[in-house]
């Protein structure tokens, strides 16, 4: 099938029409954070249905408690991708979760997360290897952990056995390449 | 300012926007946020580059995906947030559905192979015993076949024997011939004028048997109380014709025995004709002889308001001709 043209509009347009619940905000919100939200979702429930729920019930969390979001507070992704990653780690921390997957240890290699989801890279972003040739791996390592697999940093820390002052350096470096690679 | 650097520093900020802080952690970040500008722009500049990295690792969900979501948030636009739970359920129930489509269609072809499969085995099950009849009735044919040769057999040996008996001359009495010809394997002169024959009374037959069939019909015709006899009237002289006709079943008959029409000659004949609205219509050509049948069949019609018969020069003509005509009667009752 063919791509549909995607909605988009600006972070404002958006806010505002997202306030007003219309039609558009839902298909913008949908088509501009819809693969964002899920790279983050699938990456931390590890199962494609799953995320899928998931990415269903961020939307609904995000159209219905629209109005609890502020923009004064930060930016609108990361009031979204908060919402999802919460979700998610709140899935695979509930006991159906875990007893569905008991054979299945959480991975601590995040790597291998996207080892098992490779055709899941865009080759498009030819970026990518640069980006991760910047990252060291020990900061991609806690960055995912925390990002990607919905730790705390104090969990990264007993699960790395690393000081807690050294997973906030490292993921403070981790988050400074990213910015000057973006940049 | 030396000491907002360090609070930058620290990698609280960072903490913060990913959501690992206590509530009371939160409170402070936001609250130095507010205070502090730099503190604010660095926060936005962390948000900003999660929000590329979580670009560059997005991954397209499934495309029917969209569709469903949309549906559910414009659909539950007023609806409370403690709802979701209830609707990500329907929607399970909407997924499969998008499966069972699928499933349908490989029923419906497995169905029809299976339809196909039966259809193919009936068809070669027909022509196999079709086979079979064809070959039995080559073995037939074959059978009758050899029975021919074998009776062709024996007339020669007959015919052998007669010719020795009467010293080779033609033969009078008859042997037992079917009407079969076997090319080439008879030469001999009396078989052959025996089978011709036998060929020419079997057409005499033939014809006599069709005779008699003509005869009743006519004889069913004129039991049929439809059919009406006209007696056509002599135009110039006294001579008259009785015609049968039976306007139902479209049939029309002239009786010779009781027309008193001379006879023709050569050039000429009898044309009949019927006058419908005024124009006559042609029925066919007839001859008049002293050694004719009784009645002759013409071409009918079932609405006439009278006949007449002209002679015409051999063939007959299109039009009548006027001057020759030679009875007429009317069709009414």
């Amino acid at each position: 099938m063919i791509k549909k043209r995607k909605i988009s509009l600006s972070e404002e347009e958006l806010i505002t029409a997202l306030q007003q619940h219309e039609k558009i905000a839902a298909e913008a919100l949908y088509d501009m954070y819809s693969s964002s939200l899920f790279g983050v979702i699938i990456r931390i429930v590890q199962n494609n249905e799953l995320a899928e729920d998931i990415l269903q019930e961020t939307f609904v969390k995000i159209w219905n408690s629209f109005p609890s979001y502020s923009s004064d507070k930060g930016r609108l992704f990361t009031w979204m991708v908060n919402i999802a990653r919460n979700l998610s780690i709140d899935k695979i921390r509930s006991k159906d979760y875990k007893n569905q997957t008991k054979n299945h240890e959480l991975e601590i290699n995040v790597t291998s997360i996207d080892a098992s989801r490779n055709t899941t890279y865009r080759p498009e972003l030819l970026g990518v290897k640069d980006l991760l040739d910047k990252l060291r791996p020990e900061q991609k390592v806690i960055l995912d952990l925390v990002y990607f697999k919905g730790y705390t940093h104090l969990e990264a820390a007993d699960e790395l056995s690393i000081p807690l002052g050294t997973i906030k350096t490292r993921l403070r470096m981790a988050i400074i390449q990213l910015r000057k690679y973006f940049n | 300012m030396e000491d907002i650097k360090q609070y930058i520093e620290s990698g609280i900020l960072e903490l913060y926007i990913l959501d690992t802080l206590n509530p009371e952690e939160k409170l402070e970040v936001e609250s130095m946020a507010a205070k502090y500008p730099a503190i604010q722009k660095e926060l936005d500049e962390i948000s900003q580059a999660m929000e590329l990295y979580a670009e560059q690792n997005a991954v397209e969900p499934s495309e029917n995906l969209r569709e469903t979501v949309l549906n559910q948030l414009i659909g539950t636009t007023q609806e409370p947030v403690s709802v979701p739970q209830k609707n990500i359920s329907e929607n399970k129930k909407v997924i499969p559905l998008q499966a069972a489509k699928q499933t349908y269609f490989y029923k419906y072809a497995f169905a029809a192979s299976i339809a196909l499969l039966l259809v193919s085995l009936a068809a070669l099950f027909n022509m196999y015993n079709r086979l079979q009849e064809s070959r039995q009735q080559l073995v037939t044919l074959q059978l009758q076949n050899q029975k021919f040769a074998n009776q062709v057999n024996f007339q020669e040996s007959q015919l052998n024997q007669y010719k020795q008996q009467s010293g080779g001359t033609a033969l009078q009495k008859p042997v037992f011939v079917d009407s079969v010809t076997v090319k080439g394997k008879t030469n001999t002169p009396g078989l052959i004028a025996m089978q011709s024959e036998l060929k020419q009374s079997k057409k005499r037959i033939l014809a006599l048997e069709l005779q008699n069939k003509d005869h009743e019909k006519e004889l069913n015709a004129f039991s049929d109380p439809d059919t009406r006899f006209i007696k056509l009237k002599g135009v110039k002289d006294s001579s008259s014709m009785l015609l049968a006709w039976n306007p139902e079943k479209k049939q029309l008959w002239i009786n010779k025995k009781a027309s008193t029409l001379p006879a023709n000659d050569q050039q000429h004949q009898y044309q009949l004709w019927a006058i419908r609205k005024l124009k006559p219509i042609s029925l066919g050509v007839f001859d008049v002889r002293k050694t004719d049948s009784i009645m002759e069949k013409m071409a009918s019609i079932d609405k006439a308001s009278a006949f007449a018969v002209t002679l015409e020069p051999r063939g007959g003509s299109e039009k009548p001709t006027m001057k020759q005509m030679m009875v007429m009667g009317f069709a009414h009752k």
